[in-house]
């Protein structure tokens, strides 16, 4: 606040207004100030009521209700030989995962994965479970995992094998996470079997790496899902499910899932080619068995999944024989695919199992053409929260070289790790 | 192959994916609820087969009670099966050991049993271990430390005077979801309390031989047996809790029975017991394969004869078993 110089005469009208000015000043300053504080504790930004008129902790320097945090490191390292193309060994930090995961209140929690793979972050979930409804309803709200068979609600990591089934990978994504929001309900039918169903709306389900049909030489167009559709063209899962007991020791599951696209865009930026109108479901059957002994050490696995990719399967770019691309035609394939993978687990002691997979798929250009892979593994939890595990994968591809991977993989799990059930 | 737009299927695709949507929320808003009927048992599940004992000896006809984990089961490690999940959703006490006992496998089948009666803070729910002092109880919370239970150790269902922490615990419960069976329940505690002290003395004279004997164990679930007797536990196959041994940590228990004339390995049934069998072997040691949980052996129908069969056979085999000793029943 600027004081009046002493040395300038002033008449008592001028004196009057000036310290009327003043303390109007003084005052809005004094204002200022407790507003400001009060900004800093009540930014009245948001909408009223609750604790402090503002979500969130109302203390904004302690830790003691911080959540918990824990990573995931997954290292590999293998010797890939593929027919006539390439061959050699590589030691790669896979993934690292980040989880973040707490509380909200007594009936809601969440948590948020940040996923570092192929030298990128990537946000693979951020979402909160509401698990306050009445009943056994549940509903989860965020970026989360699609509800898809047995194998694909999970992190690559977690699995039981090195890579994820190769019919889930070429026919949903090497992972298969949306934006979205996903009603969940069981129930018991008598004392031993359950049913389960979840049906989820997202707005894009195209998938995270999605292959998309065989590693051959065709240029494929990207497909796109529009950002902003009607309701009907909102991207839907849906799961049903039943377990149930056999014998004491026994428990036999089958679910049957579903994936659908109503409407995606072909899109090519060489020559600016865009197709809409496209639509694109997969629907997946799958069984499981799995047995433990008395004593909880011997445990045995089996199951399958049976899956059928039909609709708008890919698109592929014709460069009609010439180097320039704005001659290049779409040709986009449609049609029914299936593919397959099936697994036997025998775990022998509680840090010692193996296994074998075999996946197989029909390529998405020719029905008569597929790809398989057969999976022999042995895994060694060197303690809880420790895992090392050898693999080999034979590949074998009607369109491709077929190949030979022998992999060593390490995975460690620290901090508070755990997952819903898995059903 | 197509090279045009075909939108003439759509129109089907979302009908038929709306009608997909309407009927799965359809059937679930006529699914039935939970109905709660007073004149029926009050419906107890307790996450271990001793805790599962004592409601039924205090609970009498009024319970009808169920166990989740199986008396041979590895609690660490127990096998999720949907009964379990079906028996929470329709319980009306629930009771657990606590001390993350069960955390591998419990919290989240609590949760999504969806049965609020039972959720911790609730009527129903019990943690058994409340006011237990556990042994154990780390100081520094590291996974170098092994598979730590932060509150201290879990396995006090073996501990001799558990019995009487676990009944006076689901006694509390029973009274407090359940009022109006207090007489019942109040009778019957105190016969168990009584059956109870009456084994306790019987006990106290087996083990107070014990004072100073050397034993090696596999995992910690026998250290409150050994403690409350002061028991030597000399050597621990495993070298933190949860971690198998390597064969380094092996020779070192060897090494160790050796010097210091360890005669007993007690183990359990869940453990590497090739392994015990190969140290035994290179010691002379006697295994002590045990139960850790009602049901875990076929002499183990309840908790105190699991408590007289295990002080029988530790007697035996630190050759201070008299004949005279045992349960009047056995």
């Amino acid at each position: 606040m600027q004081s009046t110089p002493r040395s300038i005469p002033t008449t008592p009208s001028l004196l009057s207004t000036r310290r009327l000015r003043d303390a109007a000043v003084a005052a809005l300053c004094t204002a200022g100030l407790f507003a400001a504080d009060a900004s800093a504790q009540r930014a009245d930004i948001s909408s009223p009521g609750g604790y402090g008129s503002n979500l969130g902790q109302t203390t904004r320097f302690d830790n003691e209700f911080n959540p918990a945090i824990s990573f995931v490191v997954d290292v590999i390292a293998d010797w890939v030989d593929v027919e006539d193309v390439e061959d050699g060994t590589d030691i790669q930090l896979r993934r690292i995962d980040l989880l973040i995961a707490d509380w909200i209140d007594p009936n809601a929690y969440a948590w948020v994965t940040v996923a570092y793979e192929e030298e990128e972050l990537q946000l693979d979930e951020a979402a909160i479970e509401y698990v306050g409804l009445p009943g056994r309803s549940t509903m989860r709200f965020g970026r989360f995992f699609v509800d898809f068979g047995k194998q694909m609600q999970a992190h690559v990591e977690e699995l039981r094998t090195i890579e994820r089934p190769l019919v889930l990978r070429d026919f949903l994504g090497e992972e298969l996470f949306g934006d979205g929001i996903q009603y969940d309900y069981w129930t018991p039918a008598g004392d031993t079997t359950m049913v389960r169903f979840s049906v989820g709306a997202f707005g894009d389900l195209s998938g995270a790496g999605h292959a998309h049909g065989e590693e051959g030489e065709e240029i494929e167009a990207e497909q796109l899902v529009p950002e902003r559709k009607d309701p009907g063209e909102l991207n839907f899962s849906a799961r049903a499910t039943a377990l149930t007991e056999i014998g004491s020791n026994g428990t036999l599951q089958v679910g049957g899932s579903g994936r659908f696209i109503p409407e995606f865009a072909f899109e090519y930026d060489a020559n600016d080619i865009y197709q809409d109108g496209f639509s694109n479901t997969v629907f997946g059957l799958d069984g499981t068995y799995g047995w433990q002994d008395d004593e909880g050490v011997k445990s045995f696995t089996t199951g399958f999944e049976f899956l059928w990719n039909t609709g708008d399967l890919e698109g592929e770019i014709d460069d009609m024989g010439t180097a320039d691309p704005l001659d290049d035609t779409l040709e986009v394939i449609d049609g029914t695919r299936t593919g397959y993978y099936a697994f036997v687990d025998y775990g022998w002691t509680q840090f010692d199992s193996a296994g074998v997979q075999y996946s197989a798929r029909e390529a998405a250009h020719d029905g008569d053409l597929s790809r398989s892979e057969l999976d022999l593994y042995y895994t060694r939890h060197l303690s809880e929260f420790l895992r090392l595990r050898v693999g080999v994968t034979f590949g074998t591809d009607d369109d491709g070289p077929d190949s030979t991977r022998a992999a060593v993989q390490l995975t460690s799990f620290v901090g508070p790790h755990g997952h819903g059930l898995n059903w | 192959m197509k090279t045009t737009n075909d939108r003439a299927r759509r129109p089907e695709r979302r009908s038929l994916l709306r009608g997909a949507v309407m009927l799965a929320v359809l059937c679930a808003s006529f699914l039935p609820a939970r109905a709660a009927s007073p004149a029926a048992p009050l419906k107890v599940v307790a996450t271990i087969p001793d805790l599962a004992d004592f409601a039924r000896r205090i609970g009498g006809d009024r319970v009808e009670v169920k166990a989740l984990s199986k008396g041979t089961e590895n609690l660490h490690n127990v096998h999720v099966r949907p009964s379990m999940l079906i028996a929470l959703t329709r319980a009306d006490v629930f009771l657990e050991m606590g001390l993350s006992m069960e955390a591998a496998w419990l919290p989240e089948m609590l949760v999504r049993s969806g049965n609020d009666d039972i959720q911790p803070g609730a009527a129903g729910f019990q943690n058994c271990s409340d006011g237990w002092e556990a042994i154990e109880v780390p100081d520094d919370l590291s996974r170098r430390e092994g598979h730590l239970h932060p509150e201290g150790n879990p396995h006090f269902n073996i501990d001799p005077k558990g019995g009487l922490q676990m009944a006076a615990k689901v006694h509390e419960a029973l009274v407090r979801v359940d009022p109006a069976g207090k007489e019942t329940y109040d009778a019957n505690f105190a016969t168990t309390k009584d059956a109870i002290e009456e084994a306790a003395e019987r006990w106290a004279k087996i083990g107070a031989k014990w004072k100073g004997r050397k034993v090696c164990v596999y995992h910690t679930e026998y250290n409150y047996l050994a403690r409350r007797y002061g028991m030597d536990v000399a050597a621990s196959i495993e070298p933190q809790p949860g971690i198998p041994p390597t064969p380094g940590d092996i020779a070192k228990v060897v090494k160790t029975m050796r010097e210091q004339e360890v005669g007993v390995i007690l183990t359990a049934a869940w453990s590497n017991n090739r392994q015990v069998k190969d140290i035994a072997r290179k010691t002379g040691a006697t295994v002590l394969e045990l139960p850790n949980q009602v049901g875990g052996a076929d002499w183990a129908s309840d908790w105190i004869a699991l408590q007289d069969g295990i002080h029988e056979r530790v007697a035996k085999a630190l050759g201070t078993w008299e004949e005279d000793e045992g349960s009047p029943k056995q």
